[in-house]
């Protein structure tokens, strides 16, 4: 079995390099293909809020709506590097409420800030290596450890503090979240390009992005051909974590306060983004202009659904909805198992 | 009768060795309760022993649904929104008038087992990987149970509540009875073909299907059954709450995990036995009691389970790594 699948990984490669050309732009077409559906969904959003609420379409309420995305995409970047490696990061909800609930206990003024933050991302990489570590050196199923870690942490941040969240966003966050460059472009928005230009150059034009994809495509191959896979797999649950912290500092700059449950929907919206863009849940397939296109995608869709007045639990099911309905489309596996 | 002596310890060694992680779990049971009694000097009240069996009962129920989707090769993590969802409804439906409340609970149960068969169609029909598929219905579930009861309210019958977790006769507590029937029909169960042809297909599913098993739909009535059972622990919660609440569940997403692998059920499917999952119950139940009277907190409480989630897979179905970690387990050939 593990030979027939070498021989056929091997005979792919030979292929890629043989004819590079024609190969690199199917390779192209077909990894936009899967990036289309979502784009087109956000299209159709459009339209349909133009008829149904065109009051919700003004400047700027699409500039607001671009802020909340920018939180979700950061948060589905980071479990898009966890799912291209075929596992998956659910204690996302932990490393936010985390990074909130330090920035609001301890930013007092906001001179502060400056040992702040980097706590704020040094919790996101402990996170990170407590996933890591429990996934690729203990061999423990990716969803049991980082289930199991989300626990524990939300318990252990909650007893220093005995259960009750004090203090206030710093200004400097909330400032931060609500800027507009000109008068028009939210600083979060340029932030946000940045970390997504950086993650595509990192993907698709360094070795380390394309072993992320090997060891997502197979991971008897890649550990075969050299890779240090549990080095590689630890760093993706580590940069989950961080960009966990820094979605964290930025929903609490968001909505000015921190408290114990403020993560939660990002659970199921984190991975809902990434599937909605095309990624594979199995791994080794996505790219995140997919996961992009599903944060906009989503945070349009609750906008939608908030104009309609509908309750929040509405909004729960519509998502599992969405999220079974990409799965359908995405990520139906060839065997049975 | 001498003679007979090494047969029957023969016996007992021949069980032991087939049967491994349960019996380490009984092992650890008994090293709780004896923790538990030894913390109350040794003298456990009737309510003290009532409450460990009612306590229990429910994860109990929840945790052979789970080591089932465990035992067919997946996971299902609509666990906790199934039985809030039969929570939530019985705290609405339940009348207390005697013939219609059966009515209820039967349907009841066949919503369960419809939910766990939806899984299970979606998973083994459309071939979607089980954690995402049940996590989207986790949600699903979820939001439903919030439009059928947006905050805790509704009340259940006492007469419903007394024949699960109430006292027989002054002295034998319900959930005693109850115990015990449910653990006879496990292991009845356990000598059925269709427990076979479960950790068959979780054990490989491509021989499973070359040895002729309809590994679709034995898959399917894995995830029904599944359901069936989270139906009976929220009616078995219901019990002993006595009322409604859409976030019931959350908890037993983390403790039937737990409890499954306490069991003796290692994730990965095929391996373990489906009676584990009462003993990996009633293990973190009476731990559970035993941090309540030390008064740790909650929160202590959730880290503890969550480190033993952790230590009781590694220990169990992790790699062996140092080699101390991991008892005794080898993979054997179930199909033979």
């Amino acid at each position: 079995m593990l030979e027939r699948r070498l021989l056929v990984e091997m005979k792919s490669r030979r292929g890629f390099t043989s004819s590079s050309g024609v190969t690199l732009l199917r390779k192209i077409l077909q990894r936009n293909a899967l990036i289309i559906p979502v784009y087109l969904m956000i299209v159709l959003l459009l339209l349909l809020m133009a008829f149904v609420a065109p009051s919700v379409l003004s400047m700027r309420n699409v500039v607001s709506i671009l802020v909340i995305a920018s939180i979700t995409a950061v948060v589905g970047l980071g479990q898009e590097s966890v799912i291209l490696t075929g596992g998956i990061d659910l204690s996302i909800p932990a490393s936010m409420t985390t990074a909130g609930i330090i920035l609001t206990t301890f930013s007092h003024g906001e001179i502060s800030l400056a040992w702040v933050i980097p706590a704020i991302l040094l919790s996101g990489t402990l996170i990170g290596l407590i996933n890591g570590t429990g996934v690729s050196v203990f061999g423990i199923s990716p969803i049991i450890m980082t289930l199991a870690v989300n626990a524990i942490v939300m318990g252990s941040v909650l007893i220093p503090i005995h259960g009750a969240v004090r203090g206030i966003t710093p200004p400097a966050v909330a400032y931060f979240m609500s800027n507009r460059l000109l008068g028009v472009i939210p600083s979060v928005l340029l932030f946000v390009t940045l970390l997504y230009g950086i993650a595509l150059f990192v993907l698709f034009k360094t070795a380390y992005g394309r072993r992320l994809y090997t060891i997502g495509n197979n991971i008897e191959v890649a550990r075969l051909s050299g890779i240090n896979v549990p080095l590689y797999v630890t760093s993706v649950y580590i940069i989950s974590g961080i960009l966990g912290a820094i979605a964290g500092v930025m929903l609490t700059g968001y909505s000015t306060y921190a408290y114990a449950g403020m993560a939660d929907p990002y659970l199921l919206i984190s991975i809902a983004v990434v599937v909605i863009g095309g990624a594979s849940i199995l791994g080794g397939s996505g790219t995140p202009i997919g996961t992009l296109g599903g944060a906009i995608m989503l945070t349009l869709l609750s906008t939608l659904l908030n104009a309609l007045l509908l309750p929040v639990a509405y909004r729960q099911i519509i998502l599992g909805g969405v999220l079974l309905l990409s799965l359908f489309i995405f990520s139906r596996k060839t065997r049975n198992v | 009768m001498t003679n007979m002596l090494p047969k029957r310890l023969g016996m007992i060694h021949q069980y032991v060795s087939h049967n491994k992680g349960i019996t380490i779990s009984i092992v650890i049971l008994t090293v709780m309760l004896i923790i538990y009694t030894w913390n109350s000097n040794f003298s456990l009240s009737f309510f003290q022993v009532k409450n460990l069996l009612n306590g229990g009962m429910a994860l109990s129920l929840a945790t052979i649904g789970e080591t089932l989707s465990v035992l067919s090769g997946g996971l299902d993590l609509s666990v906790g929104a199934v039985v809030s969802m039969t929570n939530v409804l019985a705290a609405t439906m339940l009348t207390g008038v005697y013939p219609a409340d059966i009515g209820v609970i039967f349907f009841l149960l066949l919503l369960g087992g419809i939910a766990g068969g939806i899984n299970g169609f979606l998973i083994f029909f459309v071939r979607l990987p089980s954690f995402i598929v049940t996590l989207a219905s986790m949600f699903i579930i979820g939001g439903l149970n919030l439009l059928i009861l947006p905050q805790p309210g509704g009340f259940i019958p006492d007469n419903f509540a007394d024949t699960l977790s109430g006292t027989l006769a002054g002295r034998i507590p319900m959930a005693g009875l109850w115990l015990v029937l449910v653990a006879l029909a496990v292991i009845v169960f356990q000598k059925t073909k269709l427990y076979d042809d479960i950790r068959a297909i979780g054990s490989d599913d491509e021989r499973a299907y070359l040895s002729g098993i309809n590994i679709k739909l034995v898959g399917l009535i894995a995830y029904a059954l599944g359901g069936v059972f989270y139906a009976l622990a929220g009616l078995f919660i219901s019990a002993c709450a006595t009322g409604g609440d859409p976030r019931i569940g959350e908890p037993f997403l983390l403790l039937a995990f737990a409890a499954v692998v306490l069991g003796g059920t290692p994730f990965g499917g095929g391996r373990g036995k489906l009676l584990g999952g009462i003993f990996g119950a009633y293990i973190l139940t009476t731990l559970d009691s035993i941090m309540l009277s030390l008064r740790i907190t909650s929160f202590m409480t959730e880290i503890v389970r969550g480190v033993i989630l952790i230590i009781a897979v590694a220990a169990l179905g992790g790699k062996n790594l140092l080699g101390l970690l991991k008892f005794p387990l080898r993979r054997k050939n179930k199909l033979s």
